[in-house]
């Protein structure tokens, strides 16, 4: 069966530095996978890759089948910060990837605004970004993100930069989303316990240059996770996950 | 309620301290200290500005139309300069020093060339007020574009957007502050240059109607018109700043004034 991304041993170096080396990851419809590892193992690189934003040294991306490496514009990326506008209304800013699409002003916010209850943002529309809390600016960014494709979308650190509560609260409320929009995601993190929350499956990522050490798939469904990160089954995962890291 | 108040008081201080010079001023002639003939008091210099009012307003008609004919083309040639500089690197590389340089010829020294140039009209002055507002906007806005946000434009080619999108969504709008800090910077030197370029040698504009009181020893009516001038100066400035909060309705949001945190939805 084809998968609906796919990476085929991607390598990438700058100069005589390589970043990463032979990289092969794969996700299905619907998944929800985390690529896990310790700083400068070379993630956000690998996402510039897929994103088309680099063109890797050797390798392909396919997405749905048809080999896209090198190509922007088909996979929907939300980078480390939340990267809104600041000159741009809420509205403005979500919609932005309709109108680089080349969809005329007034459709695209018609078309962005009737997301907005969706992911909780309503009656956000008109305000600018700096009136936003954190966690509202984020979800602004998904949103964003989403419009840009329904295909696959790829998430480098998006809840970093967020405190602890609110990062807790925006992890449930992320679940729920991507439960309601079936958005195929990768997403970056180095927080093992926002892996195994939020993931189906977690590849990890170590060494320089980067590789793919093994992948680990969580049993408990994403649907049945209240309370997860106290269970014995959680506790194993982190266990496992941190041993392979300290190697 | 508590920051008006204390918006007012800080406005006071200024309104104080003009008063008491202008009270210091007026007591200097009042009293004679200063021999009259040489210092007009306050009272006699809004005397003069009231009597050649009219004449005044004909002056600064061309003055400022100078001014703005100088600045728009100023603005338009420094925007398209600094657009060629960022869009082509040679260009940068080959224009960068020589605006530099233009920058340390002072504009007292070349106003008299190009009135010798260019002659009596409105052209030197025009070509003056240009190459005063040429710098500042040109450099301001390069910087700007030179300066973005390397993920923003990242960002924007994830998203396939083209050059002139990432031009039109992210580099214009990301150098407007620039923009306006170097108009304001501007626009008050373009006034006091197109004066200057009058002084050297003219039919009509303010620094015309200065040479000529100067000439008759009128000197109540030569400090009428350096108020005038620093009025028009002020005026083009709040000019600015009214357009640059039209045009950037983002700066004067208070942070987080709402939507808050309601992440328990």
């Amino acid at each position: 069966m084809t998968h609906k991304l796919e990476t085929r041993d991607i390598s990438m170096s700058f100069g005589d530095r390589k970043i990463i080396e032979g990289i092969s990851i794969a996700v299905d419809q619907g998944e929800l996978v985390s690529l896990l590892g310790v700083s400068g193992s070379g993630k956000t690189t690998l996402f510039n890759c897929i994103s088309g934003i680099y063109r890797p040294t050797a390798g392909q991306v396919i997405l749905d089948g048809e080999d896209i490496t090198g190509t922007t514009g088909r996979i929907s990326y939300m980078l480390q910060k939340d990267l809104l506008f600041p000159y741009k209304t809420i509205v403005d800013n979500v919609a932005l990837p309709l109108i680089i699409r080349g969809m005329p002003a007034r459709r695209a916010r018609e078309r962005a605004a009737e997301h907005f209850d969706e992911f909780g943002l309503g009656g956000t529309e008109k305000l600018y970004p700096k009136q936003l809390s954190g966690g509202m600016r984020q979800r602004a960014a998904l949103l964003r993100t989403y419009l840009f494709s329904d295909n696959v979308a790829l998430l480098d650190e998006p809840f970093s930069a967020l405190d602890t509560i609110t990062k807790g609260k925006i992890h449930r409320w992320y679940l729920d989303v991507m439960e309601k929009i079936r958005l195929t995601t990768v997403f970056i993190t180095h927080d093992i316990n926002e892996a195994i929350l939020l993931s189906d499956r977690i590849y990890i990522m170590t060494g320089a240059p980067g590789q793919i050490r093994t992948e680990i798939r969580i049993r408990t469904p994403r649907g049945e996770r209240q309370e997860y990160d106290l269970t014995d089954e959680f506790m194993e995962y982190k266990r496992q996950i941190m041993h392979l890291l300290e190697q | 309620m508590k920051r008006k108040s204390e918006n007012t008081t800080n406005n006071l201080y200024p309104v104080i301290s003009v008063l008491a010079i202008l009270a210091i001023w007026e007591g200097l002639s009042l009293f004679e200290i200063v021999p009259n003939f040489m210092l007009p008091s306050p009272a006699e210099t809004v005397k003069a500005f009231v009597h050649d009012f009219g004449l005044l307003m004909y002056h600064s008609r061309v003055t400022l139309a100078e001014t703005l004919v100088g600045t728009v083309t100023g603005i338009t040639i420094g925007f398209l300069a600094a657009c060629l500089m960022d869009r082509w690197e040679p260009a940068y590389k080959a224009m960068y020093p020589l605006i530099v340089l233009t920058q340390t010829i002072p504009a007292v020294a070349i106003a008299p060339l190009l009135v010798l140039w260019f002659g009596y009209k409105m052209t030197p002055k025009i070509i003056l007020i240009v190459l005063i507002t040429f710098f500042p906007i040109a450099i301001g806005m390069l910087d700007g574009f030179r300066n973005v946000d390397r993920d923003g434009v990242n960002l924007m080619r994830s998203m396939g957007a083209s050059r002139w999108q990432i031009f039109r969504h992210l580099k214009f709008p990301s150098a407007l502050p620039n923009f306006f800090s170097g108009l304001r910077i501007t626009v008050a030197y373009a006034v006091v240059g197109a004066v200057l370029a009058e002084w050297l040698g003219g039919f009509a504009g303010l620094g015309v109607y200065m040479t000529r009181v100067k000439k008759s020893f009128a000197y109540d009516k030569m400090f009428a018109v350096i108020f005038l001038i620093s009025i028009i100066s002020l005026l083009l400035i709040w000019l600015v700043n009214a357009l640059q909060k039209k045009c950037m309705p983002w700066e004067r949001e208070e942070p987080e004034a709402a939507g808050g945190e309601t992440e328990d939805s």
